[in-house]
């Protein structure tokens, strides 16, 4: 790994020692030139003294405490809430960009709920052995029991997350979907809400598209999808509860939707309805937008033992009488093992060539492929396929000879559960970090809405590995967050 | 053989609970082994059932019961009609081990271990004990490992728990018929032969009924054919099928969950009388007393209240983030 530092008389001020190794950087080209959209940004920012830099730092991070927005780390002893840090310095997606984005986003959501209602219904894809059945029927979040079952609409991924990066020349990979209960798009609202306090003069010369719509598309999403078409049906949102890692995301969208936010007890579920339990009695619920996961959501359905589910909510769905977002057995299409196909899935249902390219992908249980991954551990990515959160990985070349050791065991003995990836160099992106600013991986995670039609916010979460070097963004490992700047136009000429 | 079945379930509580929440799946298929003529579920306190088929197939009921009660009982009963095809399990020639790569979607679903039939070391010496060589007939191994797990496990109840995985009747050595099900089906998906759980009841003439289980195993060339590891023997017109499943876990005959601090007991009584002829369709309404005595088959505390906050805490901490 080469490390050139230039440090030509045009790069110095907070730019002086900024390092490019193999990554994409977003705001310099490789001679360190800013790229046209970054053009005022890095005017503004090396035009701000040292002392007023740490003051809007210093303000970003109040401001991110007063507006509460915290997360939770698991697997950690100590105390549970911790402030989601915020880097001062945006992320900017110029529109022609963004355009390939959101085409390429929208088709993948019209692929993976037709994928979704072909598999728990005729299951062409697996008959026409596009898909090796015996791949789907091992997958952990394949609902066998849910099949036939009619969901409204058709839609089974309302909501998705999907993770994309950049590899060293810039083109968007994605990297996976979050089908099942992507969180994050309250830390999107609120960023921009404080970067437009603590650079609001930056931010005006920026013609960058609004996202406060949000709270209001989803609600029209979940509202169409609500039974026999009630025009005005009642929404919930169904959380864990205050020590889910993303409860401030659950209070902060009920809010935002005027709707409310209730836990399993608060539910009850009678004559083959939802009911809310209100200080004016029951009410009938129409809609529930669920944050819990499909194993905790009834324990009449799934595990017995879960005490945040709502008994027999499943029933009461299967017959139409109420709308779940999203529906159940969505993680088969996130499941990472099922990933590869997404690209052959596109060309079956959709007749076309993906728009966005996947990441490459070894799958052990191909014989040839797990002798590749057993010979590379050093240089891969391997992952389970059904965990999230940068949980149970291993990432190759920051790896010890025991590690590897220890998945290559767990590799053979379970093949189906893993995957591995090489190691994409995630693309860098100027940060604060003490009085300075240096490259810091990140990645890219926009939120598409399926309801009468697919919509992508214009807009995203832009997750940054603090730690130098790191390749892993997740809040739960060390990440950070970027306000990010989808613009109306290409950003080249600006007022 | 036209058999009647009447399955009567009490479920009694040490205190009124509130918000009782059940399913059940008592509704013997129609198939081509066997016509279910008549069927006839009651609930007391009565309430509105509603009914869906799961993804199986299977004909499913579920109530609630929201106001307090300290009783419930569930009446199923129904008139079958059992003509099992004739299985020439001696011409199949299929041969181990099977070549599954263009065998119907139907069939690939039931070659995982999962929940109960899990793998585990304690499944290894069963495994070496009826290892098939290659090219031996699959229906020669069947009735090998039904025999096998006849001879060396004891019928045995109170020994394993309805929520048993195969570990326990593999340590025991002893268990009931779902764990000699499970037992058979986890040797046979070792071994890629696809097997599936089948809940039902055993008609046996001036013997005490019960409700039963045995499952099915997929030949190529014969379809479904299903043996009887608690008896070894296949499958005959004695035999009513209700549900089939992977395991146990999709075809619970009655599964329910309520709110209070009361203790549940579940006691259970099945009768079945073979017929000379179909009855009239009025039947229901004169069926004859239950006569068995009542068994009591679990006490247990699943309800909803019985939890401590940390366990609660634990739950939400535990859903995956996204």
């Amino acid at each position: 790994m080469s490390e050139t530092v230039l440090d030509a008389p045009t790069v110095n001020g907070y730019f002086k020692g900024y390092a490019q190794r193999e990554a994409y950087d977003e705001m310099f080209d490789r001679d360190m030139r800013p790229r046209p959209h970054y053009e005022v940004l890095y005017q503004r920012l090396q035009g701000l003294p040292p002392e007023e830099f740490r003051r809007r730092k210093a303000m970003t991070d109040l401001s991110m405490l007063q507006e509460g927005v915290g997360f939770t780390v698991y697997r950690q002893e100590e105390g549970i809430e911790r402030v989601w840090p915020m880097d001062p310095v945006p992320r900017i997606i110029p529109a022609s960009e963004w355009k390939i984005i959101e085409s390429g986003l929208v088709q993948r959501l019209t692929t993976l709920n037709l994928f979704l209602k072909d598999l728990y219904h005729d299951q062409f894809i697996l008959r026409d052995r596009i898909i090796d059945p015996r791949l789907i029927y091992e997958g952990g979040y394949f609902r066998r029991e849910f099949m036939g079952a009619k969901v409204p609409r058709d839609i089974y991924v309302h909501i998705c997350g999907t993770d994309l990066i950049r590899d060293e020349n810039g083109q968007y990979l994605v990297l996976e979907d979050n089908c099942r209960t992507p969180s994050g798009v309250s830390y999107m609202l609120t960023n921009r809400q404080v970067l437009k306090r603590v650079f609001p003069l930056i931010f005006e010369q920026y013609g960058v598209r609004a996202t406060d719509d949000y709270p209001a598309a989803l609600l029209d999403v979940l509202k169409y999808i609500a039974p026999r078409g009630n025009p005005d049906p009642t929404v919930v949102l169904l959380t864990p509860g205050i020590y889910n890692s993303a409860y401030f995301e659950h209070s902060y969208l009920a809010m935002r939707m005027g709707i409310n936010l209730v836990e399993g007890r608060d539910l009850v579920v009678d004559q083959n309805c939802v009911w809310m339990r209100t200080t004016r009695g029951l009410r009938r619920v129409d809609v529930i937008y669920r944050r819990i996961d499909d194993d905790f959501l009834d324990p009449l359905t799934f595990r017995s033992d879960s005490m945040l589910g709502v008994p027999g909510l499943v029933n009461v769905y299967r017959a139409g009488q109420v709308a779940l977002a999203n529906s159940i057995g969505t993680g088969i299409a996130d499941d990472k093992g099922i990933y590869p196909f997404v690209p052959d899935m596109i060309r079956y249902y959709l007749k076309q060539e993906p728009i966005l390219a996947s990441v490459e992908t070894f799958r052990p249980v191909v014989k040839s492929q797990l002798s590749h991954i057993l010979a590379n551990l050093d240089k891969l990515v391997v992952k389970t396929v059904n965990e999230s959160g940068g949980y149970g990985m291993l990432i190759g070349p920051a790896s010890t000879a025991a590690q590897q050791a220890e998945f290559a065991d767990k590799v053979r003995a379970h093949p189906r559960d893993f995957i591995a990836q090489p190691t994409v160099p995630l693309s860098q992106h100027p940060t604060y970090v003490d009085g300075q600013l240096e490259g810091r991986h990140v990645d890219l995670r926009p939120f598409i809405l399926c309801g009468e039609k697919i919509t992508v916010v214009p807009g995203a979460l832009t997750r940054v590995a603090l730690p130098r070097g790191s390749l892993v963004v997740n809040s739960s490992q060390g990440g950070g967050s970027k306000d990010t700047w989808v613009l109306a136009d290409d950003g080249e000429k600006v007022s | 053989m036209i058999l009647e079945v009447q399955h009567e379930t009490f479920l009694e509580y040490s205190e009124p609970v509130t918000e009782s929440v059940a399913e059940v799946r008592m509704e013997p298929v129609s198939d081509d082994d066997q016509s279910c003529c008549s069927f006839h579920l009651a609930i007391g306190p009565q309430t509105p059932m509603f009914r869906y088929t799961d993804g199986f197939g299977n004909r499913v009921h579920h109530y609630t019961l929201v106001p307090p009660h300290a009783q419930t009982r569930v009446l199923a009963a129904s008139v079958v009609e059992t003509h099992p095809k004739p299985r020439d399990l001696a011409s199949s020639r299929a041969t181990y081990p099977l070549n599954l790569d263009t065998a119907d979607l139907e069939v690939l679903g039931f070659l995982q271990m999962r929940g109960p039939v899990r793998h585990t070391p304690l499944l290894q010496p069963l495994l070496a004990a009826v290892r098939p060589s290659n090219g031996m007939r699959i229906s020669d191994f069947v009735l090998q490992v039904c025999h096998y797990i006849n001879g060396h496990f004891t019928y045995a109840k109170a020994v394993t728990a309805a929520s048993s995985p195969i570990d326990d009747v593999l340590e025991k050595g002893k268990g009931v018929c779902q764990d000699f099900a499970h037992l058979m089906i986890a040797v046979l998906r070792s071994y890629g032969i696809p097997a599936r759980y089948v809940s039902g009841y055993i008609h046996r003439a001036n013997k005490e009924s019960q409700s039963h289980a045995w499952c099915e195993v997929w030949l190529p060339d014969r379809g479904w054919i299903g043996f009887d590891p608690t008896h070894d023997q296949v499958v005959t017109e004695t035999f009513v099928k209700v549900a089939f499943g992977r395991d146990f876990t999709d075809v619970t005959p009655n599964r329910g969950i309520y709110r209070g601090q009361a203790t549940e007991t579940i006691s259970v009584r099945v009768a079945t009388r073979a017929l000379e002829k179909l009855p009239k369709l009025s039947w229901q309404e004169q069926l004859p007393t239950l006569d068995v005595p009542l068994t009591t088959v679990l006490c247990n505390t699943n309800h909803l209240d019985d939890h401590s906050d940390e366990q609660v805490d634990r739950q939400q901490q535990q859903q995956q983030q996204q």
